[in-house]
């Protein structure tokens, strides 16, 4: 994160509601806080109870925050949602954050948000799941190895695809002599491929 | 046990990622191309049940997964999502922290309509709330287990006296 001058900080405090309200200059119904965090409820709620766990410190997204404060958030969210359990007798809790507007992201400060449930109830936020084939897990696991080593700093490489006689596709090509220990196919190759699955090779070049 | 996410844990299927406690994995019924999830290895059916140092494990490698699928799938934006019991869309038995990523128009449906409530609901609802959060903030201690060390002095003994009893 950028170092941002006093003044510019207390700026954009002033300019954020959340901080705001972390700060004690806005109203709103706190339910819970110490020095890192804050929870309250929110006035749009999906479900009466539906809390926001924030930052106190200013964190436009997830991705800004350090491995120790996101830990410790999922931990405060935990903790809140077997409350929530506890008081209003909910069935289940919904846990959700949107990073980005693409993601739903409403508000220019990151926060979690823990919504009480009931069977039936109609606070969705239960999406359709479609069912991968093997190759379509393959497809996946090959886009993301590189990108997830980087970021995590290990990685388990996706297997090898198994040359099958059935298929209509030509096996892989061997270079003879010319073994690459740790060559993957990189996502472009995977298209080359004859492969139905459009929506997964578009989404892994980008387009 | 009969987990069908464990056993997938236990087959390393799809599998990107693992550590000691958790596991990064590709879903086999996914939401959206390049959903992927985070999980505890070891079996746990709702989220109260998952210790405390693995809760905030799973969330600090969600957050990087999220920078992942953000640089390798060009995707716009991410959504963390945990569907806790059957009431919020759980499907499986199994914890599973949903990192989803997002483009403008993917025909994803993560919203939901607002609900409007007067001050007095939201109040009690506020009182209620703030008078269980005595616990929250609190982080859980690691088990310790000295029962252990008891053993073992039990099993010298017994190898003791069966030494002296052979003694003629």
């Amino acid at each position: 994160m950028e170092e941002l001058t006093p003044e510019q900080q207390a700026q954009m405090r002033q300019q954020c509601i959340f901080c705001q309200i972390a700060d004690g200059k806005v109203a709103a119904k706190k339910v819970y806080e110490d020095d890192k965090v804050l929870a309250v409820l929110d006035i749009n709620p999906a479900n009466p109870g539906h809390i926001l766990l924030l930052p106190k410190e200013h964190i436009a997204i997830m991705p800004q925050m350090d491995d120790e404060l996101i830990g410790y958030m999922g931990i405060v969210s935990k903790q809140l949602s077997q409350v929530l359990l506890r008081t209003l007798q909910a069935q289940g809790t919904t846990i959700f954050v949107a990073n980005g507007v693409a993601a739903g992201q409403r508000a220019p400060h990151f926060m979690i948000h823990i919504i009480p449930r009931m069977e039936g109830d109609d606070a969705g936020l239960k999406p359709l799941e479609k069912k991968y084939s093997e190759e379509q897990i393959l497809q996946i696991h090959q886009g993301v190895y590189e990108a997830i080593k980087r970021v995590l700093g290990d990685a388990i490489p996706p297997e090898k695809q198994p040359i099958n006689l059935d298929q209509k596709e030509t096996p892989k090509e061997e270079k003879p002599g010319t073994k690459e220990p740790g060559k993957k196919e990189t996502p472009k190759e995977s298209k080359k491929k004859a492969s139905p699955l459009d929506d997964v090779s578009k989404f892994l070049t980008g387009q | 046990m009969n987990c069908e996410v464990c056993d997938r844990i236990k087959n390393k299927k799809g599998i990107v990622y693992s550590t000691e406690k958790i596991s990064v994995m590709i879903p086999e019924n996914a939401f959206t191309p390049g959903h992927l999830i985070v999980l505890p290895n070891e079996h746990f059916p709702i989220l109260e049940a998952v210790p405390d140092k693995i809760i905030s494990e799973m969330f600090t490698a969600a957050n990087k997964v999220g920078v992942a699928v953000f640089e390798a799938l060009g995707a716009q934006g991410t959504n963390i999502l945990i569907q806790n019991g059957t009431a919020a869309g759980q499907e499986k038995p199994h914890v599973i922290l949903h990192v989803i990523p997002r483009k403008e128009n993917d025909g994803l449906n993560l919203q939901w309509a607002p609900k409007q409530m007067n001050e007095e609901e939201m109040s009690t609802i506020e009182l209620k709330i703030k008078d269980q959060v005595g616990s929250v903030g609190i982080i859980e201690e690691e088990k310790k287990e000295p029962v252990e060390e008891k053993e073992v002095e039990e099993v010298k003994e017994d190898y003791l006296t069966k030494s002296l009893e052979r003694i003629p």
